[in-house]
């Protein structure tokens, strides 16, 4: 019932004013005198110089100005409208609920700024009300301040292009070099713009920066794999920005204080204890075309030495080939072949060192059947592009999570009782958390690092992108390009 | 008759000379007699400055990070950051009347 209110909602503000007058269509709620949206004359002069600035500096929020200001700024109806909607995009973002695809199970609940806007108006707190709108997350005011930063950049002419060539490093003469200087220095204040044509230890250090803030092997030498970001134009930074600021408004106002967070984009993940992060580390996302959701949930459990049941897609699509091409195989891998009456066998991995899973698994419920777990495969975690999953997050250290989870356990607050339960990794043991801990995998490609400085990725799922365009940032044809 | 007087006279001379001699020596007070102020030891006196003699404020110095909190504040940011900015408090618009 919530829900079919909810979905009134857009008609509800594309006639606000004409709510104010008569009952929306819509039921429940009824709405008030106080409720509805405020008319044109019970906006005060200064409040609608207050409503126009607000409207006029939506590109602070990445939003564009004419999307919100009415031709004629000074019919107050209009502008009304305008506010309307602009509350409504900075807050919960301009995706509307019925885009979302599958996979982005992270959405914003369902928001009407009438009611809000019309107390606003009604207790004098307009301009309040406006700047408590936006996420206060640090991680968007950051964005917020390098939006600004990098719209400044491409005002000023952005960066050259750095032709492609030999990899440059330390000693190097390549006539490159100072146009990589140049480049560097667009974006980090600690690099000097001019200096010797000769690679020296300051500019080696100025591209370990770099590579670090982009996600690369900071190895200080500039192949064309450094190139290809050091390329990227400033307008899709600007855009990649914009698309990250879009995503945090889809987030809960507050988190809770102890909660796991992945980031499937950088593929990192970190355990925050009192709002603090305590324990970081590398992980595994899923694939292009095994994208790991954006989903929030509980851990409720580690699994020591767990069973691996391959998903029937995996089974057919590349175990079962291996199979036929290898007699042998799946014995081989200890998978034991388990018959299904009437359908097809399931395969399951025996638990132990060679299990996919390795030795732990962390669970929560989502529908996408995903959760975090150990690897045998660790030289994964050596890559510096980390999406090679089939959806679920291999991490880096998972004993070290499951102890620090299982921490407040007096049965689990010793190592020997992990020694114990892993033994030889035939026993597999669930373990309840004493209290779930709130996991939340989301997508970032644009943050402010620890340095201040505005750090990017790769967008490896297309997200940025696809987001972009159901936004209407970018046109279709801009989208494919 | 006049000795009596006379004796009577002494005695109260000798009264009034134990009442003073009893005062002098504080005699009639129960609280017990302040002792004499007892110099702390420079331990405690450097445990517990004076206002006046605070000395100076130490610089602090600053944290070091090892390179494992480093990185895990690195990869904090990069998986986002959480940490609620304050509100922001702005008065109203208009003065209240």
């Amino acid at each position: 019932m919530r829900w079919a209110w909810i979905a009134a909602v857009p008609a509800v503000l594309a006639n606000a004013v004409a709510v104010a007058q008569e009952p929306p269509v819509v039921s429940p709620p009824a709405p008030s005198a106080q409720a509805a949206a405020p008319t044109a004359t019970q906006l005060s002069a200064a409040q609608l110089e207050t409503a126009l600035k607000a409207l006029r500096t939506a590109d602070l929020h990445g939003l564009r100005p004419k999307d919100y200001l009415p031709a004629d700024e000074a019919d107050a109806a209009a502008v009304t409208q305008g506010l309307l909607r602009y509350a409504r995009d900075v807050k919960v973002g301009r995706l509307a609920l019925g885009d979302f695809p599958e996979l982005w199970a992270v959405r914003p609940p369902p928001y009407d700024p009438a009611p809000e806007l019309a107390k606003a108006v009604a207790e004098d707190r307009l301009q309040p009300w406006l700047d408590g709108l936006a996420p206060r997350y640090a991680g968007y005011v950051a964005l917020k301040r390098g939006l600004v930063r990098y719209r400044e950049i491409a005002t000023a002419g952005g960066w050259e292009t750095i032709p492609p060539g030999a990899a440059m490093g330390f000693g190097s003469t390549d006539p490159r070099v100072p146009a990589l200087r140049k480049r560097l220095a667009v974006e980090d204040p600690q690099a000097e713009a001019t200096g010797s044509p000769t690679f020296d230890k300051a500019l080696q250090d100025a591209v370990v920066r770099a590579q670090k803030r982009y996600g690369l092997k900071p190895d200080g030498v500039v192949g064309n794999g450094t190139l290809a970001y050091l390329n990227q134009p400033v307008g899709q930074r600007v855009l990649q920005i914009i698309a990250n600021m879009e995503r945090w408004r889809w987030l809960p106002a507050t988190m809770p204080s102890t909660r796991v967070q992945v980031n499937s984009g950088a593929a990192i993940v970190t355990l925050f204890r009192d709002d603090k992060p305590v324990l970081s580390m590398k992980a595994v996302s899923g694939k292009p075309g095994d994208e790991t959701p954006m989903l929030m949930s509980a851990i409720h459990s580690v699994v020591i030495n767990p069973p691996w049941n391959v998903p029937s897609r995996i089974a057919r699509e590349e175990l079962w080939p291996k199979e036929r091409a290898r007699p042998g195989y799946l014995a081989s891998h200890n998978y034991r072949i388990i018959p299904v009456e009437g359908g097809e066998p399931r395969l399951q991995q025996k638990s132990g060192d060679s299990s996919a899973l390795g030795r732990f698994k962390f669970d929560f419920d989502n529908p996408f059947a995903v959760y975090l777990h150990d690897t045998p495969s660790k030289g994964g975690f050596d890559l510096y592009a980390r999406q090679a999953s089939h959806g679920c997050v291999r991490i880096e250290k998972p004993r070290a999570l499951a102890e620090a989870l299982l921490a407040a356990d007096p049965a689990w607050a010793y190592s020997a009782a992990f020694d114990t339960a892993l033994g030889d990794g035939s026993k597999t043991q669930r373990v309840k958390l004493p209290e779930q801990v709130p996991v939340m995998i989301l997508y970032w490609t644009a943050f402010a690092g620890a340095d201040g400085l505005m750090h990017f990725r790769g967008d490896p799922y297309n997200w940025d992108r696809l987001l972009l365009t159901k936004v209407g940032v970018v046109g279709q044809a801009q989208a494919k390009a | 008759m006049l000795k009596k007087v006379l004796w009577i006279a002494l005695a109260c001379a000798v009264l009034l000379a134990a009442l003073a001699i009893s005062r002098s020596v504080n005699l009639t007070s129960n609280a017990p007699k302040e002792p004499a102020p007892v110099q702390a030891p420079a331990a405690e006196d450097a445990a517990e400055p004076t206002a006046a003699a605070e000395p100076a404020p130490q610089p602090t110095a600053p944290i070091v990070k090892t390179p494992e909190e480093l990185q895990v504040e690195e990869d904090a940011a990069a998986v986002g950051l959480t940490t609620v900015e304050p509100e922001p408090e702005a008065p109203a618009q208009t003065p209240p009347n």
